[in-house]
């Protein structure tokens, strides 16, 4: 039994919904009460849901609706016509481009697409085998196309689950070709079609391998009304398209807040010291490592690790020092609090240290009562829910959907090292005595390009997610990017290089022509990580050229302020522009030029 | 003849109408929205709330409230 939260960013109170794996009249139930807007559902953000493919997919219903409402929307389903993809998706006055669709699933069966492929591959040479995976994949990757062309909207692709039985049968694994990986083949080439296309992967494969293929399929259902999967994996199906629908909604978190005794070893340093705590490869020791080991991959893909713990901050480092057995270290940890202040004080420290929102963190604490005071006392916080044993602490951090990306770019994989070296840097800028000294030191060297395909995930990552240095937080999806492209915007990626390496792309400035030689600043948005550096000036300057160099004469910049980008708010006041309005300037590009520092390095990419 | 609480309760979640309104001469053609999809969600709900395995061939012969309990009564539960 979950305890009642208090976050208000959670969706309503567990009791109204029902438990996974609950009976399916319960889902029923409840997707009745959801959708008739009964309490505590009544305030829920409508979202629709058009489902297309191969088979029966009505029964997806209640779950899809209960697992909705479980992340705070209200899904209105419609169900098209299987086996009517072409229709569907190329007729541009298909009720798939309705107005009220906000999003649409396309969830097709191998054995509906390529029965042969998917029943008898034994029957075809191994070149018409891959020469059928290659037409499925085309004839989606048609769909896609037809898609992207008439709608900007969220589009998720299921990919293929395993065969339930291969034809080969125990010699499948020897095939030079073996069925598994004629699906796996097709999954990757699909992968691949929608990340070219901007559509979004629904990872089947991976939901039907957990939930195991035996009990994927219910033959009674399939034979009975063509439904395709068994009613716990249209549950599972259901909750992995609804997380999908929240992650490319929302922001996901940034930092993950650990607690020390209790959470990451077991026993309580204070009270049992350094030898005592229990951490290593035996029980209960090994449960922690494997815990600490989770917290390792979330860095590895970009999650920030802190620690806020009660404690004497001696002997932590001392544990850390003492205790090989531990998978962390001290320096996998951007920030630390510990002492004995109280830890809602923690989380704002950690939060001002690292320049990030207080919102974008998740707090990790064993103790109840420190979660409550959290709640109370930072209510922004993400708390997760802890169970009593530490061998569910793993799927716990799980459940709480707190850093699911959709995608994962080179700056998330080197991000934590990059904060360990800005403690060097911060290091330098205490010894050096001007700005000027400091960016002379630091050697910066700015590089910008175009944003193409191959930049495009981060700018539109950077789109959604940056909420500081933003003057216009104006958060495009990639499909509205794309279009502003195509109508000759201006969209410039920023990356920033110092003696201590790569910060990565961390700045984006996109102007759009609106005539007659003036342009408009759409977006300009930068990375706190090199607030403090100039580097705004440089990239506003390179916008300012290239516009020039495209015919534009002057550039209307404005900043739109919003509860977190007061960062950004005296940028544009400082330049000597003349002012429009409140927030709102022009630079006339005869009259103002903006000097570039000659202490950094410009380097223009593929110009 | 009384009426199963439980199966009017079940056949409720799955149609959508009052529990109340079932009884026990209650039939397909009495319920607006018992189509196709409806039957399989009353097959899968009924397995699921009472534990038990329909077969196919009696899946098919759910057609009214009577059917549901003579099954239920004859299969276990």
């Amino acid at each position: 039994m979950t305890e009642p939260s208090s976050n208000p960013s959670a969706s309503p109170t567990p009791p109204a919904l029902p438990p996974p794996a609950a009976p399916p009249a319960e889902f029923q139930a409840a997707a009745r009460r959801v959708l008739a807007a009964e309490a505590p559902f009544e305030a829920l953000p409508r979202l629709g849901l058009f489902l297309t493919g191969t088979s029966t997919l009505d029964l997806l219903s209640p779950y899809l609706v209960v697992e909705g409402a479980r992340r705070g929307r209200r899904l209105e389903l419609e169900i098209g016509p299987y086996n009517v993809l072409e229709q569907l998706y190329l007729d541009a006055g298909s009720s798939i481009y309705g107005a009220g669709v906000d999003a649409v699933v396309l969830f097709a069966q191998l054995a509906d697409l390529d029965p042969v492929l998917a029943e008898r591959p034994l029957s075809l040479s191994i070149a018409a085998q891959h020469e059928r995976v290659a037409a499925v994949v085309a004839r989606l990757r048609g769909l896609v196309e037809a898609f992207r062309q008439r709608s900007r909207r969220p589009l998720l692709v299921a990919n293929f689950a395993p065969s339930l039985r291969v034809a080969a049968g125990l010699a499948d694994a020897t095939l030079e070709t073996s069925e598994t990986e004629l699906v796996v083949a097709l999954n990757r080439a699909l992968a691949d079609v929608c990340r070219e296309l901007g559509a979004t992967l629904l990872d089947i494969h991976r939901i039907a391998t957990e939930l195991g293929t035996a009990q994927w399929v219910d033959k009674k259902l399939y034979f009975l009304g063509k439904v395709p999967i068994a009613p716990r994996a249209q549950e599972l199906v259901s909750r992995r398209i609804a997380r999908t629908l929240k992650a490319l909604t929302t922001t996901p978190k940034k930092c993950l807040v650990l607690d020390l005794d209790h959470t990451l070893w077991g026993g309580v340093l204070g009270e049992d010291g350094v030898a005592g705590i229990q951490v290593g490869a035996s029980y209960p020791g090994n449960v922690f490592v494997e815990f600490q080991k989770r917290a390792l991959a979330l860095r590895d893909r970009g999650v920030l690790l802190a620690i806020a713990s009660k404690n004497n901050e001696a002997d932590v480092r001392e544990a850390f020092e003492k205790r090989p057995e531990l998978a962390l270290s001290l320096s996998d940890f951007a920030a630390t609090q510990i002492h004995w202040q109280d830890k809602a004080t923690s989380l704002r420290n950690i939060a001002a240290e690292l320049n990030i929102g207080i919102d974008s963190l998740v707090f990790f604490d064993d103790n109840p009562v420190e979660r409550a005071w959290v709640r109370e006392n930072a209510p922004e916080v993400l708390v997760v829910e802890v169970p009593k044993s530490p061998l569910g602490y793993v799927d716990a951090l799980e459940a709480a959907e707190a850093f699911d990306h959709l995608s994962i770019t080179q700056e998330d994989l080197g991000r934590a090292r990059l904060y360990q070296v800005d403690n060097e840097r911060k290091e330098l800028a205490s010894q050096a005595g001007s700005v000027e000294e400091f960016l002379a030191a630091l050697e910066m060297k700015i590089v910008t390009g175009p944003v193409d395909k191959t930049t495009m995930p981060r700018a539109v990552q950077l789109i959604a997610k940056t909420n500081q240095w933003n003057l216009t937080t104006r958060r495009h999806d990639e499909g509205a990017l794309e279009a502003m492209l195509e109508k000759g915007a201006v969209a410039r990626w920023t990356r920033v290089v110092d003696k201590f390496g790569d910060n990565g792309l961390i700045g984006l400035t996109i102007a759009v022509d609106e005539g007659e030689g003036r342009w408009r600043l759409d977006t300009m948005l930068m990375s706190c990580r090199v607030i403090g550096r100039r580097v705004e000036e440089t990239m506003l300057a390179l916008v300012g050229q290239e516009v020039r160099e495209r015919g534009g004469q002057s550039l209307v910049c404005e900043f739109i302020p919003t509860k977190k980008n007061a960062p950004a708010k005296d940028f544009l006041g400082s330049l000597g522009f003349a002012p429009l309005e409140a927030h709102r300037f022009l630079w006339d590009f005869r009259e103002h030029e903006i000097p570039l520092s000659r202490h950094v390095t410009i380097e223009k990419e593929n110009p | 003849m009384s009426v199963d609480p439980r199966i009017a309760k079940l056949m409720s979640d799955v149609f959508g109408v009052p529990a109340g309104s079932i009884h026990a001469r209650t039939g397909a053609d009495d319920i607006e929205s018992w189509d196709s999809v409806k039957q399989l969600e009353l097959v899968v709900a009924l397995e699921g709330a009472f534990g038990v395995s329909i077969d196919p061939d009696d899946a098919l012969t759910l057609d009214s409230y009577e059917a549901i309990a003579a099954l239920l009564s004859r299969i276990g539960s």
